[in-house]
């Protein structure tokens, strides 16, 4: 190994030693620490150079800054509330010369943070906000206290809002002109003929009608459940509306105009909106999430918005993982301790954010407008705030003996459609799941277990230039994390369909089709997401690794994670935010090389309808190397259906017209990467 | 610990992101193929030529030099050249504006965001291309003859005939004569 190599390897774990030695470990005795009484005000020191201590009063907790190292020295954990905060995978360093290595997403990362530059890392448009919670991005600090501001002031045109009546109903379904009024008069109908059996029945109500007769419960219950529904849509209008989420733009036309009553496009729209700004995981309706949510003041709203935030830059701060999804329906995975006794792996993100929210008086929305109202947007653009968090457990270590395991679930390679062209059930009950472990005194402990995918049937371009189906797994056996990249950027196979590699923009005046980068990356709705591992085999005797081409990432399609019938092309994807969280902690707990940005310079030309488009990527993104790997397991899972083993060949799509021949081999086309 | 000073060792990099480019060996073949099929992964190696003139911002040098590090000019130059029409006849738009025949020059503030071009020639396909800020940056866009189109990929042949035998094509049912399938 060169030299310089061989002395930056040590330099890297060497500061990731160093960086850990702040972590609260239990495995240490710790030295008496200052109590917080012990900390002076410091309101002479500069902003980088404090933090600010809440602690109890006799009538109020009491602020004060302090030094934020003698803080540290005390025990506290500085969590950074300001506006130049990034998750760690975002965070840039510095060569041995000092030059900045720098990550070209993370100034794109932090205009769409602060709500001042949209994804391409352009100005943001006056009046628009980026809800991109969902997609791992959460709002600053900032950005929330003017968010509840505006809330309370918003309140009093919230005010005719009826809650209760908005409450009424769990969901309402997505129907507007023909469907509704169809739908309408059968209910209308429905109504009549009930009434009519009420009165003949002598019942007192229609519920009591259903009690006589059961046998027209089920009609009595879509009555009253469409009434209840007809009930709350006014209202649920109403909230949107006051939230300044349904409004009708400047100069609109016709279809973007709402018609009261009706789940029109405008309301469609205003869901979507709604349920990005509040990180709501549902579909665009009003399904029961939503409703719950629009069942909440705005205020409220924001306020568990603010917990979600500050639970992210807690858990960076205080670089922990276990979130209790680890848990079974037994409880809590264990492990034995040093002393011999089996304890319960600890939800450390739920201890802590208790913790953080308590000794920051932050228990409810009233504390919050409190807390924001002391605290103008200056202050909080360089706020840091120290907090005691109980130890971490004694399996925690500057680096961690980490692995993961896949379960790829059930498993599918049935097509999917039959001979007749019928669609064939893909519907699965165990869905795969990724786990991150820890081996600690010879026993593998799970720190976290979510939700991920595996690959299944795909469209996918021949080298004909049409369109089949192909059968897209997610490889079985041993492989290896090598790199980490954050910023990602995903080249587009040839195989992929062309009409998803276009779409339109609005571009200095013009609004014309471009190419879809929002998909290539790096950005949040990359196909990689914020953040990726590959999937490798080892290379051996000199040999590079063997790369099939498997990713595990964060994921925009943050429904396919979630629908029981929805498959990726073969990586493991994770919600965005998930995927932050668990690869800034397996950085920070492994030795870890930073390359940094990868010039890739890689142009490729195709036509769609009469245009050509150029995709041009002059990079890969920032890249840490694991040294060593971090070991992956995947597990092949339960093969259900009739087909045992996954089909190789491209299978043609129903109603399709294809040209004469069997379909070309996905071997011979042109979907093999350079 | 935001901006760490971390050193580092820059690694040749080969990868290829092949995401759902799924071929080469199955996992169980791969101690007989591993290194020879698949995308090559990245690999440990050497600083390149390559690398270090490579015009990414911080460029890593293995060696620390001690040289001051000269701030960046707050603008970058974009050139853009066609390749095909003759010259003259060629242009390039942003939007709405006409930018002017190739070679085009465009200023730009550095990180400014993309800048997404089109060049347009008569009797040639347009090209819808991009350039970065944040460095500079000049490109030379292929341009291609409309009777030349089904050279451009993604260009499709016409659909014939249904296939020998009279038998329509049916989703779901695979080929009779399915290739050599690897194992999963």
């Amino acid at each position: 190994m060169p030299r310089w190599r061989s002395a930056c390897a040590g330099l890297c774990l060497c500061l990731l030693a160093r960086g850990h030695a702040d972590a609260r470990s239990s495995t240490t005795t710790p030295a008496p620490t200052p109590a917080a009484a012990d900390l002076p005000a410091r309101n002479d020191l500069p902003p980088e150079k404090r933090a600010l201590l809440i602690v109890a009063g006799p009538n109020n907790p009491v602020e004060r800054w302090v030094d934020a190292d003698a803080a540290v020295a005390a025990g506290y954990t500085l969590i950074d509330l300001g506006d130049d905060w990034t998750p760690f995978i975002f965070q840039e360093v510095t060569d041995g010369n000092g030059n900045l290595m720098a990550n070209r997403y993370r100034q794109v990362y932090l205009g769409l943070a602060n709500d001042i530059g949209d994804r391409d890392g352009q100005p943001l448009a006056e009046g628009d906000h980026n809800y991109l919670e969902l997609y791992g991005v959460p709002p600053t600090i900032s950005v929330l206290r003017a968010r509840m501001l505006d809330s309370q002031a918003r309140q009093a045109s919230c005010a005719d809002v009826d809650f209760a009546k908005l409450k009424a109903a769990t969901s309402i379904p997505p129907r507007a002109g023909k469907a509704e009024q169809k739908f309408a008069a059968k209910i209308a109908a429905t109504e009549k003929k009930l009434e009519a059996l009420r009165a003949a029945e002598q019942a007192e109500s229609l519920d009591d009608l259903a009690i006589k007769d059961p046998k027209l419960a089920k009609d009595v219950a879509l009555v009253q459940r469409y009434a209840a529904q007809r009930t709350s849509l006014p209202e649920v209008e109403k909230r949107l509306t006051c939230e300044g989420i349904l409004v009708t733009p400047p100069n609109a036309k016709a279809s973007e105009i709402h018609q009261p009553g009706q789940f029109d496009e405008p309301m469609r729209q205003a869901v979507i909106k709604f349920q990005h700004k509040h990180m709501l995981y549902d579909a665009a309706a009003l399904r029961p999430d939503t409703m719950v949510a629009l069942g909440h003041t705005l205020v409220e709203n924001d306020y568990a918005a603010l917990v979600r935030v500050l639970t992210e830059r807690m858990i960076a701060a205080a670089n922990i993982l276990e979130d209790g999804s680890a848990d079974t329906k037994k409880g809590p995975p264990t492990y034995v301790n040093a002393a011999g006794q089996t304890v319960p792996v600890r939800n450390m993100v739920q201890e802590d954010v208790n913790a953080t929210l308590t000794q920051l008086d932050l228990g409810s929305p009233e504390k919050a407008l409190a807390f924001f109202q002391r605290h103008s947007a200056a202050d909080l653009k360089t706020m840091r705030v120290a907090v005691k968090l109980a130890p971490v457990p004694e399996y925690y270590a500057a680096q961690m003996d980490l692995s993961v395991v896949i379960d790829r679930g059930d498993v599918i390679y049935d097509p999917l459609f039959d001979e007749n062209g019928k669609p064939t059930p893909q519907t699965r009950h165990h869905f795969p799941m990724l786990t991150l472990r820890v081996k600690y005194n010879g026993k593998q402990i799970p720190l976290i277990r979510w939700r991920t995918t595996i690959g299944g049937w795909r469209s996918d371009l021949a080298s004909n230039g049409y369109e089949y189906y192909r059968y897209k797994g997610s490889d079985v056996g041993p492989r290896v994390w090598r790199y980490i990249v954050s910023g990602p950027v995903w080249i587009a196979p040839n195989s992929t369909p062309i009409r998803t590699l276009v779409k339109w923009k609005r571009v200095h005046g013009a609004t014309q089709e471009v190419v879809n980068y929002d998909e290539v990356g790096p950005g949040y709705l990359s196909a990689y997401g914020l953040v990726a591992a590959y999937n490798v085999v080892p290379g051996k005797n000199g040999k590079p690794d063997w790369d099939n081409g498997v990713r595990v990432h964060g994921s925009s399609e943050i429904l396919s994670i979630r629908n029981p019938d929805a498959y990726s092309h073969g990586c493991h994807r994770l919600m965005n935010h998930l995927a932050v969280r668990m690869f800034s902690f397996v950085l920070r707990h492994r030795p870890v090389i930073v390359e940094g940005d990868k010039p890739l310079d890689f142009a490729r030309q195709f036509l769609w309808k009469d245009d050509v488009f150029e995709l041009r990527l002059p990079s890969k993104g920032y890249h840490y190397r694991l040294e060593p790997p971090l070991p992956v397991m995947v597990l092949e899972g339960n093969i259900i259906g009739k087909v045992k083993k996954p089909i190789t060949t491209y299978v043609p799509k129903p109603g399709v017209q294809y040209p004469p021949g069997p379909p070309p081999s996905p071997k011979a086309g042109p979907g093999i990467e350079p | 610990m935001r901006r760490a000073s971390i050193a580092f060792a820059l690694m040749l990099s080969a990868c290829g992101c092949a995401h759902d480019t799924h071929k080469g060996p199955p996992p169980d073949k791969q101690e007989e193929t591993e290194g020879e099929k698949g995308v090559p992964a990245p690999s440990t190696g050497e600083p390149t030529p390559q690398q270090t003139e490579s015009g990414v911002q911080v460029a890593p040098s293995p060696t620390p030099s001690g040289a001051a590090v000269k701030p960046l000019p707050p603008k970058v130059k974009i050139i853009v050249h066609s390749r095909g029409p003759d010259k003259g006849t060629a242009f390039v738009f942003w939007g709405k504006k006409k930018l002017g025949e190739t070679p085009v020059t465009l200023e730009r503030p550095r990180d400014s965001g993309p800048v997404d071009l089109v060049v347009r020639s008569e009797g040639w396909f347009p090209v819808h291309t991009r350039a970065y800020t944040f460095r500079n940056d000049v490109l030379y866009v292929k341009m291609t003859k409309l009777e030349d189109r089904l050279t451009i990929y993604g260009a499709k042949h016409e659909a014939g005939e249904p296939p020998p035998g009279g038998m329509p094509l049916d989703g779901g049912v695979p080929p009779p004569t399915p290739a050599p399938a690897p194992a999963q």
